[in-house]
């Protein structure tokens, strides 16, 4: 039985492109429909109701210029179109979560003791599901169910790769060197969860075969990531952490369909 | 006696009822405050007090003045849960002087409270800020903590501040019998305390306020000898009384007490100034025109022009840009812009004392 996708994403979106085109042949069954551009860009998509029926489309010539670029051709988002929308990461990710845990922390931490401000635990997670909701990834569900039932995935964005440790970055050495990474990834996890829920969409992990035994992602797979816009022939600065390359994108995509087969 | 020896020949319009308030009406009321000290660009401004000086905080942060915050709030979090955003320090409304006083006293290690820890469903509440932690704290060492952190913020924020802006609130107030202090919520409205029968009602006197506000003067000056203090007082009427008198009498009482005990310290100490928001509000020219239909809350209107008067003596710095709000720092002027909050609301605790209205209109006191 095939399987109709429609895969969104900002930056992020680049790993699993990449992956497809290496990995179609192994899913004659599977149509995936790529739909992405910045973040900045995808925030001014509208719904609109037209002759074309329900569905999203930017609001400017130059969103629809770049969505056109990595759809290859069409600039609308019709969710009714397809067995399942794919969402990856679009702000949605543990940095928020990082980032409140640089000045707040909750007694629960093994750093609350160098904390700059302690908070309660229902606290930091009223914190953390804020920035989450906020998202763009829940800003597009919340359009995407106006006008659609159809099976909403979001694809977390990927845990920064450990060289971000070796690189010195303060924020995280820190994180590391209190010992809380998990207790953090759990909350961000559950704080993920009760969004997902209440916001009526499916959470896709990390493939635990990409994170290496701290909770990080294996450099391995952050090496020559590539940017979106391949337009721009380019691939990310070796300093950057947070965006994956090809064979981290075929992991996920091997990860989501098995979550969705029929 | 001459005319001109007349003790009222050549005093200032503003003397004057005729020529100092009846003619204004809509304007600005011509000195109705004079600054004793000036407010510069560079002043660390702490505020607290009752509900009504959430809205001077937020006036002064969004009109660029260094208002400090303590303890600010983590990245994400909406307007003014869990206590923040309101004041300088998370410690919520503080009512009383006497309040006032003892939290400056604790935060230099000169009072140690018991009792203070109440529970409601197996969790555990900070008595002195009971709304802060909506679903209270899971175990007493959590409280304890927590309470010494807020303290240690308290004592930064004392030491550190060069203004202090206090609202007086109430003379009413549940005070705890052994130890004399007092908390912004009766035993049993959001929790409850382990020994009940230590709380008992008191309406506190001008003398006792008027001791309690030099004796924090004191406490801060030991350790901050320079700050200033400029003190105003709530025109938002009791929501309800527990004396024996009518609530309008009991209102009136409680306000003209807090208001002498203010221009009393204001005239005796150099450094206190008075801040006629409760006149700007609740006097004859005003014409109750500054009050919600509920004639308590105060209306947004009323709000700027008590503030315009306060600006107009203390000039405002530049306005912070609206995404001024930076990294949080524990000294750092809050420079979050105005309209963190949602509306323009404030939060009282004291509120919480209508959910014993019953549904008749008395109030459901326990000897009724």
């Amino acid at each position: 039985m095939s399987r109709r996708y429609c895969l969104v994403g900002n930056s992020h979106l680049a790993a699993p492109k990449l992956a497809w085109e290496g990995v179609r042949a192994e899913y004659p069954a599977v149509r995936a429909q790529f739909y992405g551009a910045t973040r900045k860009q995808l925030g001014e998509l509208e719904v609109k109701n037209g002759a074309f029926g329900a569905h999203l489309r930017p609001t400017s010539k130059k969103v629809s210029r770049a969505v056109k670029r990595v759809s290859g051709g069409s600039d609308k988002l019709k969710p009714g179109s397809f067995d399942a929308v794919i969402l990856f990461s679009l702000g949605f990710n543990f940095h928020q979560a990082e980032a409140i845990y640089r000045t707040h922390r909750t007694l629960d931490f093994n750093g609350s003791a160098t904390a700059e401000h302690l908070v309660s635990a229902d606290c930091f997670r009223a914190a953390l599901r804020s920035l989450l909701e906020d998202s763009l990834a829940v800003k597009l569900v919340r359009q995407i169910r106006q006008i659609s039932d159809v099976t909403i995935m979001l694809s977390l964005q990927p845990y920064p790769s450990e060289a971000i440790l070796k690189d010195g970055w303060k924020g995280w050495t820190t994180l590391k060197a209190e010992g809380d990474v998990g207790l953090l990834q759990e909350t961000y996890i559950s704080a993920a969860a009760d969004i997902a829920e209440a916001e009526r969409f499916d959470v896709i992990y990390q493939p635990v075969d990409t994170l290496n035994s701290e909770g990080f992602t294996k450099q391995d797979f952050c090496e020559n990531a590539r940017r979106l816009d391949l337009a721009a022939g380019d691939v990310h600065p070796v300093k950057n952490y947070t965006h994956m390359n090809a064979d981290y994108g075929e992991r996920v995509l091997q990860q989501l369909f098995a979550a969705d087969a029929p | 006696m001459t005319k001109s020896a007349n003790p009222y020949h050549g005093l200032p319009a503003r003397s004057f009822w005729r020529t100092g308030v009846a003619v204004h009406k809509d304007r600005l009321i011509d000195e109705v405050y004079s600054a004793k000290f000036s407010i510069s660009q560079s002043d660390n401004i702490a505020t607290a007090g009752s509900c009504f000086a959430q809205h001077i905080a937020r006036h002064m942060r969004a009109s660029g003045f260094s208002v400090l915050d303590t303890e600010p709030a983590p990245k994400g979090l909406r307007g003014q849960q869990f206590g923040y955003n309101l004041y300088s320090a998370r410690y919520g409304n503080i009512y009383h002087a006497r309040q006032l006083r003892l939290l400056a006293e604790e935060a230099y290690g000169q009072f140690e409270p018991t009792g203070w820890v109440w529970q409601s469903d197996g969790a555990f509440y900070d008595a002195f800020r009971p709304t802060v932690e909506p679903q209270g704290l899971p175990s007493l060492d959590h409280i304890g903590r927590h309470r010494q952190h807020h303290l240690q913020k308290v004592r930064q924020l004392f030491s550190h501040m060069d203004v202090f802006v206090f609202t007086l609130g109430l003379t009413e107030a549940w005070l705890n019998q052994p130890q004399q202090y007092v908390v912004p919520t009766a035993p049993g409205v959001v929790a409850s305390p382990e020994n009940p029968d230590d709380f008992v009602f008191k309406n506190f006197r001008h003398a006792e306020i008027y001791a309690d506000l030099q004796k924090f003067l004191e406490v801060v000056r030991a350790h901050n000898p320079a700050f200033k203090m400029i003190l105003t007082v709530s025109p938002v009427p009791l929501v309800a009384t527990a004396g024996p008198d009518h609530v309008l009498p009991a209102t009136v009482y409680s306000k003209s007490v807090l208001r002498a005990a203010a221009g009393d310290l204001a005239a005796d100490d150099p450094n206190v100034a008075y801040f006629p928001s409760y006149e700007i509000i609740t006097g004859a020219q005003a014409g109750g025109r500054y009050f919600e239909p509920n004639l308590r809350s105060v209306t947004a209107e009323g709000v700027e022009h008590v503030m315009r008067h306060f600006f107009k003596a203390h000039p405002q710095p530049d306005a912070p840009a609206r995404d001024g709000a930076g990294a949080v720092s524990t000294l750092a002027p809050d420079t979050s812009a105005e309209g963190e909050a949602e509306d323009d609301d404030v939060l009282c605790d004291e509120i919480l004392n209508d959910a014993f209205l019953k549904p008749g209109g008395m109030r459901g006191r326990s000897d009724e």
